[in-house]
């Protein structure tokens, strides 16, 4: 595995440093009209220039000059060009560290405009012409007035002045070099036109928690590393059409310190796509993720892409989303838009059966060989337990599909959507001890648990079976709150039960709450969920027919937003269980944050949070961002 | 006869004209004239933003800031591109002309979504800089009076002393907003900002503008905040004007892109 993630990583070096080469000046060019003199540079790509216009000094005549950033000057060039020209003598070009400089000696005080192309090469347009000429062309680049006369204000008593020297040329080859003054601010003309982009970007993520409760089976420590890397395209076809090709890998690396648990090494592709763009519509076809619904960190809309529940919430939901292949597309009109997915292949979601804090059935597994009054065959039996997971095939039966339709007033989004996929969570078919009556503690009297229970040598089976979700969003401001929220009807929800199987009912989920941001940047975020189960039956654990809850986020920067606090909160009002996170962050360094937290779980052994309630952790997790 | 009852009248309308352009400007027309000057149909702008603490510590950010104007509203999109831990945040505002009706969107690349933000809460800071949403936008003139206290020259230049002070009932966390706005373009060259109290809180500073196709713009401002000592520098890098931005760069869904 070292071995090919060396190789991936400096096959992307090579690559990028391949993309990344110094442009080259490939040549001068210059037509002498009537009215002005065009002098065209040549440049194989598109390079980020500075121009100027520096007045008649000494022996030297009045200049217009162009800075060429990360460029060279193909070597069959001459260092300068007299020119027979009635505005122009010279064309000389000078080498920096950073940047090739071509000046143009004119013969009066005439002006330069400067515009570039998109075209191929890369071409920069100097246009030498007399002040009455460009007060007609109106093109007024550079300074309509006299250079020494351009509006230069002084700085203010204790503003910060920038006196930024000039680097000295790395080979002096013309006296290019004394044009170092530089007077006023530099402009150039910004092309966007004609965009063939390509930028990379990446982050590498650390994160280690602690728990502060270290009795009992539980795993008492987990690490996790994480980096990704992509590759982003961006080529316009035209003025009102582009494409956008990304690609991106994920290297994921997750450690409990169970004595069952497996060390998991995953790289895998993440977001690889390719978009087409045009005004009003756009269609995308790859490993992508797509965010549907409004509220916060409890999106029953959201269902597009998989989850990563091997943490269960104490990382972000848009954290928790896997990207996964689809084909989408976008049409947008005025104020109203539909949208349609169809994801050809299914993907399931990580999830942890056993041996880690946070997984389907908790430690329960782990409890049991720790057990001291446990018998050595129930420990064997137990160790020996597995699981078989029955995942959609790739057949067009198993394909999935989706459809949005958002309309939009002047103050509030409103959405539709309906979504025919597989259950982000699986359905237990099968648990091989039979005949037992688990009531959701993690660490239960195993006594009563076992008293009639009947061993076989099945396994655990997990089914993805289909789903339907139906959904209404929306999102508006009352002033000065934000307020949105979103309702989904889900058909079938499967939910651990008593005997450690699921069973499958239908959900109405309600999310909706406000936010509110204060001018001393207080951020309150409030939210309201109703969870109904349809159907409802007793042997569904850690769930009432009815659950209530209020969760959201209060949180506060400081120091110019190099500090944020903030404390992630949702209480069950229905059964009292509850989860805070709370937490601070370091933002001080650029391109690297820190963060330091809880996650803080408690209620009744046999409610949701509460059954988390051994798990109480401290966590600090540092990224770094290139 | 006719000819030269049209003479005797283009005569008559040229001696008014001139007349009423020897009438000095009221304050009210200064602020108008503010409100209203050309800025181009449309703009493209490479920037970078720098928050320079009080004990001299720079965090810079680069961004892309594209606006549009028509005859209803004005939309701006602000794209951050650098450093790359904020690259892709996109704010996009259409602010409707002569009134304080704001439309926010955010864009967090993170998040994947887009959130419609409350535009109301103007004292914000605009991202932890020392403008606040408020300073971003224009004040619709007719929310509050003037006052003009004569002229001063700044590096040569001519500016009137604008006095502004919002009326009761305008949205705006200034008493008073003083400012020099140079008598040939009407762009303001130096902000006094004023709180309730009338203690002299902050100060915005045109430290270089060039003239660009024809249109006076600023190329590198300061904005101090003088409680903190803490300052913001805006400085343009490229800058293009009216290149026909199509109205689809101005959509949340654009934001995405």
């Amino acid at each position: 595995m070292r071995t090919s993630l060396i190789t991936c990583f400096l096959f992307l070096a090579v690559f990028f440093v391949g993309q990344c080469h110094a442009a080259i000046l490939q040549g001068i060019d210059f037509v002498s009209a009537e009215e002005s003199t065009e002098v065209t540079l040549r440049i194989d790509k598109k390079v980020r220039y500075n121009h100027n216009y520096l007045p008649a000094s000494g022996t030297l005549p009045t200049r217009c000059y162009v800075d060429l950033y990360d460029t060279s000057r193909n070597q069959s060039m001459a260092t300068w060009l007299s020119v027979d020209d009635p505005r122009l003598s010279k064309i000389r070009t000078g080498s920096y560290p950073t940047k090739l400089r071509v000046v143009l000696d004119l013969q009066k005080d005439d002006v330069c405009s400067v515009v570039s192309s998109a075209m191929k090469p890369f071409q920069i347009q100097i246009s030498v012409t007399s002040p009455a000429a460009l007060l007609t062309k109106k093109l007024g680049i550079f300074p309509q007035t006299e250079p020494a006369e351009r509006a230069r204000l002084p700085e203010m008593p204790g503003t910060v002045v920038e006196d930024q020297p000039q680097p000295q040329p790395s080979a002096v080859l013309s006296d290019a070099t004394t044009d170092t003054a530089e007077p006023g601010p530099q402009l150039s003309s910004f092309t966007s036109a004609g965009r063939d982009e390509i930028s990379a970007w990446g982050w590498a993520q650390g994160y280690s928690a602690y728990d502060t409760n270290q009795q009992g089976s539980e795993d008492s420590e987990l690490s996790r590393l994480q980096g990704r890397a992509g590759v982003d395209w961006n080529k316009d076809l035209g003025p009102e059409s582009s494409l956008k090709l990304r690609g991106a890998i994920d290297l994921d690396r997750i450690y409990y310190d169970s004595d069952l648990a497996d060390e998991e090494t995953d790289f895998t592709l993440h977001e690889t796509y390719l978009q087409y763009n045009s005004t009003d519509w756009e269609m995308s076809f790859g490993k992508q993720r797509v965010r549907w619904g409004k509220s916060d960190q409890l999106s029953p809309i959201d269902s597009i892409n998989p989850q990563d529940f091997r943490q269960f919430i104490t990382i972000d939901l848009e954290e928790r989303a896997l990207p996964s292949w689809m084909l989408r597309n976008r049409w947008h009109g005025e104020s109203i838009g539909f949208e349609t997915i169809i994801q050809p292949w299914f993907k399931k979601s990580k999830i942890e059966y056993f041996d880690s804090n946070w997984a389907i059935y908790r430690n329960l597994r782990e409890s049991i060989i720790a057990n001291p009054s446990a018998p050595d065959d129930l420990k064997d039996y137990v160790r020996n337990l597995s699981t078989e997971t029955d995942k959609p095939g790739d057949s067009f039966d198993n394909m999935s599909a989706a459809a949005r339709f958002t309309w939009q007033t002047e103050q509030t989004d409103f959405a539709l959507s309906y979504h025919y996929g597989w259950e982000t969570l699986p359905t237990i078919t099968n648990f091989p001890v039979k005949n037992i009556n688990y009531s959701g503690d993690p660490d239960p009297d195993l006594t009563e648990l076992l008293s009639d229970a009947i061993f076989t040598d099945q396994k655990v089976l997990a089914k993805y079976k289909r789903q339907q979700t139906a959904g209404f969003e929306w999102e508006t401001v009352l002033d000065p709150i934000g307020f949105r929220g979103e309702i989904a009807y889900i058909d079938h929800v499967a939910f651990l039960s008593s005997d450690l199987t699921s069973v499958r009912k239908p959900v109405v989920h309600l999310v909706s709450g406000i936010d509110y941001a204060s001018t001393t940047e207080w951020y309150f975020n409030v939210q309201g969920s109703w969870f109904y189960i349809h159907d409802y039956s007793s042997e569904i654990l850690y769930f009432e027919e009815d659950t209530v809850s209020l969760l959201g986020e209060v949180s506060k920067p400081v120091w110019r937003g190099n500090l944020e606090f903030s404390l992630q909160y949702n209480y069950t009002i229905t059964d009292q269980s509850s989860y805070l996170k709370p937490s601070v962050t370091l933002k001080y360094f650029r391109n690297f944050e820190c963060e330091v937290g809880a996650n803080i779980f408690s209620g009744d052994d046999d409610t949701l949070l509460g059954s988390y309630d051994r798990n109480d952790q401290v966590y600090v997790r540092v990224k770094a961002f290139f | 006869m006719y000819k030269y009852l049209l003479i005797a009248l283009t005569a008559l309308l040229l001696l008014a004209s001139t007349s009423l352009a020897a009438e000095p400007l009221s304050p009210a027309q200064i602020a108008q004239l503010t409100y209203d000057r050309y800025v181009g149909d449309d703009m493209q702008m490479h920037g970078t933003m720098e928050l320079i603490s009080k004990s001299g510590h720079v965090r810079s950010r680069e961004f892309i800031s594209l606006r549009k104007d028509d005859n209803a509203e004005r939309k701006q999109l602000i794209r951050f591109t650098a450093p790359a831990d904020i690259n892709g945040t996109v704010f996009l505002t259409l602010e409707s002309n002569g009134s304080s009706n704001t439309e926010q969107h955010l864009y967090l690349p993170a998040l994947k979504r887009t959130r419609r933000i409350v535009a109301s809460q103007k004292a914000r800071s605009f991202v932890n800089s020392d403008f606040t949403y408020e300073d971003m936008q224009r004040h619709p003139v007719e929310e509050w009076t003037y006052a003009l206290d004569g002229t001063e020259t700044i590096a040569g230049h001519v500016c009137y002393i604008l006095t502004s002070t919002p009326k009761p009932g305008t949205d705006s966390k200034y008493g008073k907003v003083v400012s020099w706005i140079e008598k040939e373009n009407f762009i303001p060259l130096k902000t006094y900002f004023f709180d309730n109290k009338g203690q002299h809180n902050k100060s915005y500073l045109v430290n270089s503008f060039n003239v660009i196709d024809n249109i006076a713009t600023e190329t590198e401002v300061l904005m101090e905040d003088l409680l903190s000592g803490h300052k913001t520098r805006l400085k343009t890098l490229e800058i293009k004007y009216n290149s026909g931005l199509q109205d689809s760069l101005f959509t949340t869904r654009a934001l995405e892109r």
